[in-house]
């Protein structure tokens, strides 16, 4: 089991109550029992998992279906909650400062903001029916007015796309998904998985436009005075008409808090191998941190709930005095789409003439699967349709093993199971 | 905490412990029943013979378990004496445990959309698929005991992640 090393009794603050910081404070409390655990988020609820939101829209769960801790979970856990937001951090006299000009000390800090929604400019965005999907709060506004909507048009043909149109294809909402990228979900997915998907999509009545983009959003005057959402016009020229736009062309970090106070931002806040920032005592981890990739070693925002988790675990740990490295984050990816279950790790498009990739695909069955390998070891693999064993060749890819390629032939087309490859991760203990 | 490990070279391959966890996991508790409930109850047990040896999956209970880091519901949880168990009601099916279970021990539950995997049996003694298993391939016991009994291979202590 884990041994401690270090200080007990240290005044821990976690700004941000989603994953990342869920998993590291319970680490904490795991390994310091008398330290002060402190979380400041600006959503005051329950920790609940944004994950499920689109489900929540979909009427497939309830409000509290979403809480992904019950309610006693800050008393039973020791931890003191604020909700609030946090303004400033100030390393030198270690403290945050909120914006209500509460000051909040601590010895050692983790950031786990996470990201915001994010979309370009355009006409018309400030509408009634105009919607993005991130927080509950923004589930439950959609799910307010969706009685109101016949047609919906989804700007993004990512995951959060797909599952917000999900949800509102469930209310019976007939569904445009319009994505500038030439296939869906591109960074999980390649363009043949992509065909097989909306196919699926296809026959249970949304209709995917790809490679084309909003030009702007449409309103009239609706009975309250007020510009409501009537249409949508593509770059095409075509014109849909629809009352409800969901935004969801992807996300940016939360780093705006740590701005002037010496932690080093690039796309996201950096952090080291430990979770720890430029600057001592500071930790970041979740959709907020940028970094090791797993495959390639550069740093990358991976901004996906198992990484979230697992960052969350090792800053908790390196927080409490335990000194654990983070192994990188490995792009891992799952979705139900029609029924049909998606599964894609590492690294699945490959620039021509790089490596090896083996492929099976049987359209009829919407069942497709791809392998993919680089120098006798497996980089990436995207299954759909059986989605039983995918766990046994992501941890294939952790292991950085080589493998046989007639074992990889097998595995294509017979039912992943597992076989003896133990895959307790190397470099790491 | 006891929990099922499985020794390949025992191992013939009868399938017993899979037909006692079927007829454990059925709604009637009946085998021959069980063949004609809907949903059909699955094993959470699987075997295949690859290589000449038959292979178990089963789940672990891993002490730092990827399913639990990686479920977006909490449904895959530890319980207070360490076992990761998980709770169909929260469940919702999306295959992330799945997607990173390195035993590949979670099984989907088709028609109920939902994931299910072993859970030791909590209201039994011993499992049913051990009482079965009677070349004793499976072994309900601690890690320590595991390795004590020179069982093991030195890996049953280390399954982490």
């Amino acid at each position: 089991m884990k041994t401690k090393v270090g200080v007990m009794g240290l005044r821990y603050l976690i700004i941000g109550n989603s994953a990342a910081g869920i998993f590291a404070a319970e680490t904490i409390r795991g390994l310091d029992s008398i330290g002060k655990i402190t979380m400041i988020s600006k959503e005051d609820c329950l920790p609940y998992s944004r994950c499920l939101t689109s489900y929540f829209i979909g009427k497939e769960i309830s409000e509290e279906g979403m809480y992904i801790r019950n309610k006693d979970f800050y008393t039973q856990t020791g931890i003191d909650f604020i909700g609030g937001n946090v303004e400033r951090v100030d390393p030198d006299s270690r403290c945050v400062w909120l914006d209500n000009g509460e000051k909040v000390n601590y010895d050692k800090l983790l950031i786990a903001t996470g990201a915001s929604p994010f979309s370009p400019p355009l006409e018309g965005s400030d509408m009634e029916g105009v919607f993005q999907l991130r927080t509950s709060a923004d589930a439950k506004a959609i799910a307010e007015f969706a009685p109101k909507v016949k047609t919906a048009v989804v700007m993004g043909a990512g995951l959060v796309g797909l599952k917000g149109a999900h949800g509102l294809h469930e209310l019976g909402i007939k569904v445009t998904v319009v994505g500038s990228a030439p296939y869906l979900m591109r960074y999980s997915t390649d363009p043949e998985s992509s065909e097989v998907l909306i196919k699926l999509l296809e026959k249970d009545g949304y209709r995917i436009l790809l490679n084309t983009k909003a030009e702007r959003i449409l309103g009239e005057k609706n009975s309250n005075g007020r510009m409501s959402v009537s249409g949508v016009v593509l770059n095409t020229g075509e014109h849909i008409s629809c009352q409800m736009v969901l935004k969801a062309i992807g996300v940016r970090p939360n780093v705006q808090l740590v701005e002037g106070s010496g932690v080093f931002v690039n796309k996201g806040i950096v952090v080291d191998d430990e979770m720890e920032t430029y600057v001592k005592d500071i930790y970041a981890a979740g959709d907020v941190a940028e970094a090791d990739d797993f495959l390639t070693g550069e740093k990358s925002v991976s901004a996906l709930w198992p990484t979230a988790t697992e960052q969350g675990i090792i800053a908790g740990c390196n927080m409490a005095g335990l000194k654990r490295r983070y192994r990188g984050s490995l792009a891992l990816n799952s979705a139900v789409i029609c029924g049909v279950g998606l599964i894609s790790a590492g690294i699945m498009n490959l620039p021509p003439g790089e490596g090896l990739v083996l492929k099976a695909v049987e359209p009829k069955k919407s069942f497709y699967r791809k392998f993919v390998i680089k120098d006798g070891r497996l980089i990436g693999m995207i299954m759909v349709g059986n989605i039983e064993g995918a766990g046994i060749l992501s941890s294939l890819i952790r292991k950085k093993a080589k493998v046989d390629i007639n074992y990889l032939n097998y595995l294509l087309t017979s039912p992943v199971k597992y076989h003896g490859y133990f895959p307790t991760g190397e470099g790491r203990e | 905490m006891q929990k099922i490990y499985y020794r390949a070279n025992h191992c013939d391959g009868c399938q017993a412990c899979e037909v006692a966890c079927i007829e454990k996991k059925s709604f009637t508790k009946s085998l021959f029943m069980a063949k004609l409930e809907q949903p059909t109850p699955k094993a959470r047990i699987n075997f295949e013979k690859f290589d000449n040896k038959y292979w178990a999956s089963i789940c672990q209970h891993c002490i730092e378990a990827m399913c639990v880091g990686a479920c977006m519901t909490g449904a895959m949880h530890y319980s207070e004496t360490g076992e990761v168990v998980h709770n169909l009601e929260q469940c919702v099916g999306c295959g992330m445990c799945i997607m990173v279970c390195p035993f590949g021990a979670v099984v989907m539950l088709e028609d109920a959309k939902k994931v299910s995997k072993c859970d030791l049996c909590e209201d039994e003694k011993i499992p049913p698929c051990v009482i079965a298993c009677t070349r004793r391939a499976l072994c309900y016991c601690t890690p320590e005991d595991y390795e004590n009994e020179g069982w093991g291979d030195g890996l049953a202590i280390s399954h982490h992640w």
